[in-house]
């Protein structure tokens, strides 16, 4: 097992504007949003770690980086303990084991494809050498797994509800055999009693495929359950990071506990 | 019997002893509708909404019974496609073409509204009840300053003089908290963040003077700091005008810290109703106690958490007897057959057989 799943350094990332002829011709200084300013953190393999931050705190475009759909400009990103920015092309290894789960995966499934389908592409790209009975037992398996129905594949993605779309998701990364998932507001869009449901779904996979989680959220009741390790996200830098047991029993930086303090609870607040 | 659910995982869990909360003594029922201490703002009775006629008529609300009274925030919550945004459509006169109040009645400050017409209604809205979607731009204009719009409805619906509704647009804007108002009032709604936007809406829905304030989801995509501000502005506005609020939402927790009163909605009927802390503590329902308990804790990591199996029905399956049994931890046999009746406790109610006297004799079959 390596060190670290995951390890950035010191790792940053500018969007800027695309400047027209006339900014061009008039000289308009560039301008740009540093939406990831110099973060370092390691996730541990087989635990989860959590970034929690307001919406535009760079919590996504570190997602986006991790998996490789964006480039940092500065800095250095470990996967496994190799480094993924020295230039080097991406083996298809390195992509199975990285797998991507996003907040409505209405967008990522095609909505005319079929569940089995969508399941079974992974399974086919590993070249695992399946027969198509062996995949159809495969996907059967996986939906079963994920608490759907082996019926449920010859449904379309788009008669599924958010829930069942979110478990679709998820069998599609476990049929990848994925290693490391990053999980971007997996269950923001879903009601709180189908929340639960999938957060349980996501830690017993965890425990059973030793699975590695970079999970982010916005929501900090979500990120006290799924989290082994939490950064606090604040304007594209991390303001705290460390064990969730410590950041949210004695939580160190006022950004940290202002979070905390405006999550709002069931329990009625003792004096009004 | 079919149930649409979310997965095939067990339908009904172990099962175990009712858990029925303490209770103070059931009462008869009361003829003044003495649960409230003040005479009701808007009163809804036995309201239902079907799509479609005749044999294949589908019933997307039944039955609901709802009061608030004056300076009220009634909170609204259940899980999506529980009805909740179809009954503030219906309060308002906007259902979609398909759909009709099948029966049902509702009154706000002893006027009868339901039976108006478009016309009629178009006027209510805006004057008598004021509106807050969880979209700001569904209610803004994008090519008017945010100061026309509101001097705008400022005239239309209080027939002030353009000075008079300038002099109060002023004054709106600083009451919701916008800085520099005579500067500000110049901004279009693209120049203000998504908060300030809603805090305009607010301006807007203010406006007229309503005496009820029905608001969908207001803070769904605002994040968390920003949704607490914009509920405190919207409870204390109309607490302090005597407004009626009727806060629609899927979050328990802005319930919680919000809403005197709280209904939760299931299958398009309230399945229970009661003062905010006392529901919230201790809730009647089975599904209300599945809701709160769905929120993961936040001050220590438990193994799993409690959930609520399957998923809400669709329209077209809501299963037989309770609409809640497959889901349910505490269901019986006769869940299945009978459709539980609203049972009063107090300030209290629920709609579940777990209070009823006789269960068979409680609902009946609907
Ligand atoms: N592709 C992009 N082009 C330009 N700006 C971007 C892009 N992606 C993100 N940003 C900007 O970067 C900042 C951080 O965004 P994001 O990573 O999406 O935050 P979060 O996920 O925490 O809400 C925001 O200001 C956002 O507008
Ligand atoms: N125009 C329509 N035609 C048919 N069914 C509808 C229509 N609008 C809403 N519904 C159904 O009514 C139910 C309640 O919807 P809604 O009030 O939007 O729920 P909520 O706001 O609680 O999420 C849902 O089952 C929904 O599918
Ligand atoms: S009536 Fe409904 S909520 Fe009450 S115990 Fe039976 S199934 Fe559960
Ligand atoms: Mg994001
Ligand atoms: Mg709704």
């Amino acid at each position: 097992m390596t060190a670290t799943a995951i390890s950035l350094r010191g790792v940053s990332k500018t969007f800027y504007k695309r400047r027209s002829l006339v900014d061009v011709v008039r000289r308009t200084p560039v301008s740009g949003v540093t939406a990831v300013n110099g973060v370092s953190f390691d996730v541990k393999p087989g635990k989860t770690f959590a970034l929690v931050g307001e919406s535009g705190s760079g919590k996504s475009t570190i997602a986006q980086l991790v998996v490789g759909l964006q480039q940092a400009d500065a800095g250095d990103l470990l996967i496994k303990d190799q480094s993924m920015l020295s230039g080097r092309t991406v083996g298809l290894d390195m992509a199975r084991t990285i797998q991507m789960v996003f907040q409505d995966p209405y967008t990522s499934l095609n909505p005319r494809w079929q569940v089995g389908a969508v399941i079974s592409e992974p399974c086919r790209a590993l070249r695992l050498g399946l027969s198509e009975p062996e995949i159809r037992d495969r996907v059967a398996d996986l939906l079963t797994k994920v608490g759907l129905h082996p019926s449920d594949a010859g449904r379309s993605a788009h008669e599924l509800s958010g829930g069942q779309r979110q478990r679709i998701a998820i069998a599609r990364m476990l049929a990848a055999q994925a290693e490391i998932v990053v999980c971007d507001e997996p269950t923001s869009a879903l009601d709180v009693s189908v929340q639960a449901q999938i957060l349980n779904l996501m830690r017993d996979l965890q425990d059973e495929f030793g699975l590695t989680y970079l999970f982010i959220s916005h929501n900090m009741s979500v990120v006290r359950f799924m989290a082994d390790d939490v950064g606090v996200m604040k304007q594209g830098r991390l303001v705290e990071q460390g064990p969730a047991e410590q950041v949210f029993s004695a939580p160190a930086d006022p950004y940290t506990r202002a979070l905390l303090a405006a999550v709002p609870r069931p329990e009625p607040e003792a004096v009004h | 019997m079919t149930v649409v659910l979310d997965s095939h995982e067990t339908l009904y869990e172990p099962r175990r002893k009712p858990v029925v909360p303490d209770m103070p003594p059931k009462m008869a029922p009361d003829t003044n509708q003495g649960t409230h201490p003040l005479e009701p703002l808007l009163k809804v009775e036995d309201l239902t909404v079907t799509f479609g006629r005749g044999e294949t008529a589908l019933t997307a609300l039944n039955g609901i019974d709802l009061q608030v009274a004056p300076g009220e925030l009634l909170g609204v919550v259940g899980e999506s496609g529980a009805g909740k945004s179809l009954l503030s459509a219906a309060l308002m006169g906007l259902l979609p073409r398909e759909g009709r109040i099948a029966s049902g009645k509702v009154t706000l400050a002893g006027d009868r509204i339901d039976t108006l017409g478009d016309a009629e209604m178009q006027k209510i809205r805006g004057r008598r009840i004021g509106m807050i979607f969880q979209d700001p731009m569904t209610s803004l204009n994008p090519l008017l300053t945010i100061g026309d719009q509101i001097t705008e409805t400022l005239v239309s619906t209080l027939n002030l003089t353009s000075s008079q509704a300038r002099k109060r647009m002023l004054e709106l804007l600083d009451e919701i908290g916008i800085t520099e108002p005579q500067i500000r009032e110049k901004s279009y709604p693209h120049e203000f963040s998504g908060g300030m936007r809603q805090r305009v809406v607010i301006a807007l829905a203010l406006a007229g003077e309503p005496e009820l304030v029905l608001a969908d989801e207001p803070t769904t995509a605002l994040d968390v700091s920003l949704q607490k501000q914009i509920i405190g502005l919207i409870a204390n506005l109309c607490k302090t005008r005597s407004a009626g609020v009727i806060l629609i939402t899927h979050d328990m927790g802005v319930v919680a810290q919000n809403a005197d009163r709280v209904a939760v909605m299931y299958a398009g009927r309230v399945v229970e109703v009661g003062p905010t802390a006392q529901l919230m503590t201790n809730p009647m329902h089975p599904y209300t106690r599945g809701l709160i308990q769905s929120i993961p804790p936040l001050d220590y990591r438990p193994n799993r958490l409690t959930q609520i199996p399957g998923a809400m029905p669709r329209l077209r399956h809501i299963p037989s007897g309770c609409a809640f049994h497959p889901r349910c931890p505490q269901a019986v046999d006769a869940c299945r057959q009978v459709t539980p009746a609203m049972e009063r406790r107090g300030d209290r109610q629920a709609r579940c057989l777990l209070y009823a006297d006789d269960p068979i004799k409680a609902g009946g079959v609907a």
